[in-house]
């Protein structure tokens, strides 16, 4: 193949310009025609630009003197070798040189090199172009694929880059370790050769969708290893040119912290589940406790209205017809006789004194509370005033000591107070001189009272049996009573939010305390049936 | 049966220990023979509106006072209140409840009812005596009815 071509006419010359060498003017690069001696025979309009100056001085100059000067030496050696083996070296043949622009700045450029004769003269034309922009961005994609690179090769998270056709192109550190295979086992292998039977995965079917669809997907996946063992990893998986690029990153303990997490909550679901079926296994049986209960209201108030009404009737026949037997007969009646009607009627009274009481204790517990403030002072007195009228008492000391107002029912106090006190005075009075002191104190959420005697007391021993009902610590001969009036006062102040007890000494008196919840009554003011 | 004609207060009364303390007492005051004594509160509503065995009654003379048990059988006290306080022809009569029983909710529904009295029987029959006849004198004697 003729490797020179051959250019008819003159030779070209410094100037004036040969209208057939003009064209040379329109092409994009730096051109030269370079006779054998190394001389510049032509140059186009490029040359300015890409050297520096004017092309007259170029031409007809050598061409070295566009070199550095380091490589004016070697470049006439390969110069006379071109010439002695002249072929076209077209551009990006490796003849990448530095060059001298306006004789100071050195620049790289490509050079193609093109033998021709010129009539008969052998001549190269040169296309010189500067690639220095070329070169920068080159650097610069080069420096920036490095730095991608980089980062990519030392993310903590795994990156993979599988190839359309399902081998690896790209595996980073984190990957190949996560993986538990080395980089250079995967790279350019096919995905299921290296984790054979991975086709069949759900992971995989995602990989798939989105190799197929172009669509990116996000998925948490649990990978097992050949050993057996397990690990999480969320993927992201985008498409991109090559195929698909996944990032990996092992989850495995977030993963067991959730399991846990999840099986804490299942546990405690089935704990509120089994505290609920409790808690209404609870509220059924109080629910129908509540039943029996107003049930058993209901019947001990028809029985307490019975015994209202009807016991009563008895005890009046046993009274009224032994005193009309006492009239009409007691003449014919011995003094014996008339001490068998007297008892009679003592024992008679004694009932109807004992259903009394019964009745007042079981109407406390169904009387609804009607609380409003109480001045306690004034009731205490009061009461003491009307319970030594009754008793016929007048030398009873009493001490009030300034007592806090109450929050509470007054006809319910009333009554508390009114057996306290006939207590206290009916346990005081065999005292030479029975004194009563009656104190209070306001406390932070309640109110305490406290009537205090210089009785007889009782022995602490029968403590419990002192607020039940019908309950005696002394005898009905040497103290009359139905044993009802302790267990009264319990029941109003319990139905009060309050408290009630006692502290005595046999024959050293004995102290009653209660206590009431200060304020509004609303905690306070439901019945207790 | 006794001269109707002469009837001033009517007992209603199914005790008949209570019965007799009653009429005895009342009888010192001279209102006995003017007692006539039913068992129970069907008798006492036919008596009062003429029906079953008192269709004969003659009403021209108006009752001076009914003296009212409450817990009897067949019917009770109460419903016997409410009937009578109910009817044109005897809401005037005065109706005294005497009872053995000082039960609030009965004080509270026969007051609601109309009542014009309520008086609970004392065991005592001092106490007993005292009351009947404070209530006899009272409505017989010193108490004045509408005519008609």
């Amino acid at each position: 193949m003729p490797m020179v071509r051959e250019i008819g006419g003159p030779a070209p010359t410094a100037a004036p310009f040969d209208g057939k060498w003009a064209i040379l003017d329109a092409a994009p690069d730096a051109t030269l025609v370079v006779d054998e001696q190394g001389r510049v025979v032509l140059a186009n309009l490029q040359v300015e630009r890409v050297f520096g100056g004017s092309r007259s001085e170029i031409i007809g100059a050598p061409l070295d003197r566009l070199l550095p000067l380091r490589y004016r030496q070697r470049h006439g050696r390969h110069l006379a070798s071109f010439f002695a083996n002249p072929r076209v070296r077209p551009m990006g043949a490796g003849l990448e040189l530095l060059a001298l622009r306006s004789g100071r700045d050195e620049f790289p450029v490509e050079i193609s090199l093109s033998p021709i004769r010129v009539a008969g003269t052998p001549m190269v034309i040169a296309t010189i172009r500067d690639v220095t922009e070329r070169k920068r961005l080159e650097e610069a994609l080069r420096s920036s694929e490095a730095r991608f690179r980089g980062t990519l090769d030392t993310m903590l998270e795994g990156c993979q880059i599988i190839g359309h056709d399902w081998r690896y192109r790209y595996v980073n550190e984190a990957a190949a370790k996560q993986g538990r295979s080395p980089a250079a086992a995967l790279l350019g292998h096919l995905m299921m050769e290296v984790h054979p039977g991975i086709e069949t995965t759900p992971a995989f079917a995602i990989l798939k969708r989105c190799m197929d669809d172009r669509t990116p997907a996000e998925v948490e996946n649990e990978f097992i290893y050949p050993d057996g063992t397990r690990a999480w990893f969320q993927l992201a998986i985008q498409p991109v040119p090559e195929g698909i690029f996944v990032l990996s990153l092992e989850i495995t303990r977030r993963k067991h912290i959730e399991e846990q997490i999840r099986k804490l909550n299942v546990e405690l679901e089935h704990r509120v589940q089994e505290r609920t079926r409790e808690l209404q296994r609870v509220n059924t049986e109080l629910q129908s406790r509540t039943i029996a209960l107003e049930a058993a209201n209901k019947e001990l108030d028809g029985f307490s209205y019975s015994v209202s009404h009807d016991l009563r009737a008895p005890l009046r026949a046993i009274d009224g017809f032994s005193r009309l037997l006492e009239e009409a007969c007691g003449s014919k009646v011995d003094a014996e006789g008339l001490r068998f009607l007297a008892m009679i009627r003592t024992q008679c009274h004694k009932m109807a004194q004992l259903i009394d009481d019964l009745l007042t204790f079981a109407r406390m517990g169904r009387k609804p509370i009607a609380a409003s403030e109480i001045n306690m002072e004034a009731l205490a007195r009061e009461v003491f005033e009307e319970v030594c009228g009754q008793a016929g008492m007048k030398s009873v000391g009493l001490q009030v000591g300034p007592l806090p107002p109450a929050w509470g029912d007054p006809s319910l106090i009333r009554q508390v107070w009114t057996n306290l006190l006939s207590n206290a005075i009916k346990y005081s009075a065999t005292r030479e001189q029975p004194q009563i002191t009656v104190s209070g104190q306001a406390r932070t959420a309640e109110t305490e009272y406290c009537v205090r005697d210089n009785g007889v007391g009782f022995d602490m021993q029968y403590y419990n049996k002192l607020f039940a009902v019908f309950e005696r610590l002394h005898s009905a001969e040497e103290f009359p009573g139905s044993g009802v009036g302790l267990a009264i006062v319990h029941r109003i102040v319990s139905r009060h939010g309050g408290r009630v007890w006692a502290e005595a000494k046999e024959n050293e008196g004995a102290a009653f305390y209660f206590t009431l919840p200060r304020g509004s009554s609303e905690d306070a003011s439901t019945p207790v049936n | 049966m006794r001269r109707l004609q002469s009837i001033d207060v009517l007992l209603v009364e199914d005790s008949f220990s209570d019965a007799e303390l009653t009429l005895r007492t009342l009888r010192k005051d001279e209102i006995g023979e003017r007692v006539y004594w039913v068992k129970d509160g069907a008798e006492a509503l036919d008596f009062m509106f003429r029906e079953g065995a008192y269709v004969e009654r003659d009403s021209s003379q108006k009752l001076l006072l009914v003296l009212l048990d409450l817990r009897m059988p067949k019917v009770g006290g109460i419903e016997v209140l409410r009937r009578l306080k109910g009817d044109i022809r005897t809401r005037t009569t005065p109706v005294v409840i005497l009872t053995s029983s000082d039960e609030p909710r009965d004080i509270a529904e026969t007051y609601r009812l109309g009542v014009n009295s309520y008086i609970v029987k004392p065991v005592k029959l001092a106490a007993f005596r005292e009351v009947v006849s404070q209530v006899g004198r009272y409505w017989v004697y010193a108490n004045q009815v509408p005519a008609g």
